[in-house]
């Protein structure tokens, strides 16, 4: 189902596979590695805004930026923190893979819906490290590449829920612009902005 | 283009993937053979599967996101590297426990963390990872006439997902589709039930299909790009 979904991208541009912009039946979008999601509440196709879902976030990043006055709203599943191994920049076929690329991206995606640029807000979630005995830690790499990138795109950061031992759900409600997280282990979520 | 999009996938010949699933069948068999010995039960195999998936469809592939297992990764280091996954049920280790170390401590304590546990069952179930991982890859590298040495196992409990996040941040850093081979393994009276994944990396596999005479220009300079055949 989510490939059809990735398929049927219609207002970007150009046509990218790893973008997904409208919920399933039930209103829900699971954001997979590498991949992002971008809600147009003014446009016509986003008339039931959906949940953006993330079941087991680990070292990975959620990267959630929003615009409430032109109601654009995005996230990202980032993987790793720098794109550096890959030197040619054409080689990367997922820009949400990668921290550095991925927040650029997301910007110039949601200007290119109709954003502005100083409305745009940040929350990030993720970067734990569940693997106890691992020395380094890929999710710590993360949160600093990430918070590196935003801060060099002037983009505040308004909530975190990040680093830790255990992995994260996270859910976005588009509606209202609200996050819930529940850590593993936890039972209750709890809301985050 | 952006993305994922089947073309791009990079394809096997039948004898190449016949060649991975039997080196599977090896592999599995000695490991399994091992736990077997350790339990003294009997332990009901799948037939080995192999697929190339791009690497974010993992998840999907292994499993439901949303539950809670035990994950064990080594991280097995030779002329090449590669890496064993194991995947089990909470349940499935929680039994496994008790029959080793003899006793029933689990009842007592509800275990919702790795730190619930005391020094000795981390060590104990790592070893368990270490076991089957360490049968695994020596098969291998008996039948490749090469050394391949596991590292101490990475432990982890929490949902799936967030298990196969990490496990990719570790493992795929320029490769945007993997190999993975797999087998199921079950025993019925301990409702044990886990996955052993194979994953080599693109080196690997050159090498593998070099020793087996099956070798083909996999271009291991660009593996972003792995080319058709």
């Amino acid at each position: 189902m989510i490939n059809d979904i990735i398929n049927n991208v219609g207002i970007i541009p150009t046509k990218r596979n790893d973008c997904i912009t409208e919920g399933d039946r039930k209103g829900e979008i699971v954001l997979h590695i590498a991949h992002y999601a971008l809600i147009n509440s003014d446009s016509k196709s986003s008339l039931n805004p959906p949940k953006i879902i993330i079941y087991g976030l680990g070292s990975c990043i959620a990267l959630i930026l929003y615009d409430l006055q032109n109601k654009i709203f995005a996230m990202s599943h980032i993987l790793l923190p720098y794109s550096d191994q890959i030197k040619i920049a054409s080689q990367i076929r997922f820009p949400h893979k990668f921290a550095d690329c991925s927040a650029k991206d997301l910007v110039e995606n949601m200007i290119i819906q109709g954003a502005e640029r100083q409305n745009i807000k940040a929350v990030i979630v993720g970067g734990s490290k569940i693997f106890q005995n691992q020395m380094n830690s890929v999710g710590a790499e993360n949160i600093k590449a990430i918070k590196f990138e935003l801060k060099r795109l002037r983009i505040r950061i308004l909530r975190e829920d990040i680093g830790g031992k255990r992995g994260r759900i996270i859910i976005y409600d588009t509606k209202d612009n609200s996050v819930y997280v529940k850590t593993t282990g936890k039972e209750d979520f709890r809301k985050l902005l | 283009m952006l993305g994922y999009s089947e073309e791009d996938n990079f394809q096997l010949t039948q004898d190449q993937i016949d060649a991975l699933m039997e080196l599977g069948n090896i592999g599995s068999g000695n490991a399994i053979t091992a736990l077997s010995h350790l339990l003294e039960k009997r332990i009901d195999v799948s037939l080995t599967s192999g697929e190339i998936i791009p690497f974010w469809k993992l998840s999907n592939k292994l499993g439901d996101s949303n539950t809670e297992v035990f994950g064990i990764n080594s991280i097995v280091k030779g002329e090449t590297y590669l890496n064993i996954l194991q995947i089990f049920t909470k349940k499935s280790i929680f039994n496994l426990v008790d029959i080793l170390s003899e006793q029933k401590k689990q009842e007592k304590v509800p275990i919702k963390n790795l730190d619930d546990f005391d020094e000795y069952t981390i060590s104990l179930i790592v070893e368990i990872g270490n076991i089957l991982a360490g049968h695994y890859t020596s098969a291998l590298a008996d039948l490749l006439s090469t050394k391949y040495i596991p590292d101490v196992p990475f432990l982890a409990l929490d949902k799936l997902g967030a298990i196969i996040n990490e496990f990719l941040a570790t493992c795929s850093e320029d490769l945007d589709f993997i190999l993975m081979i797999n087998t199921k393994l079950k025993i019925e009276d301990l409702d044990f039930f886990g996955i052993l994944c194979f994953i080599p990396s693109v080196e690997t596999l050159d090498k593998l299909f070099e020793k087996l005479d099956l070798a083909v220009n996999l271009n291991s300079s660009n593996v972003t790009k792995v080319k058709k055949l």
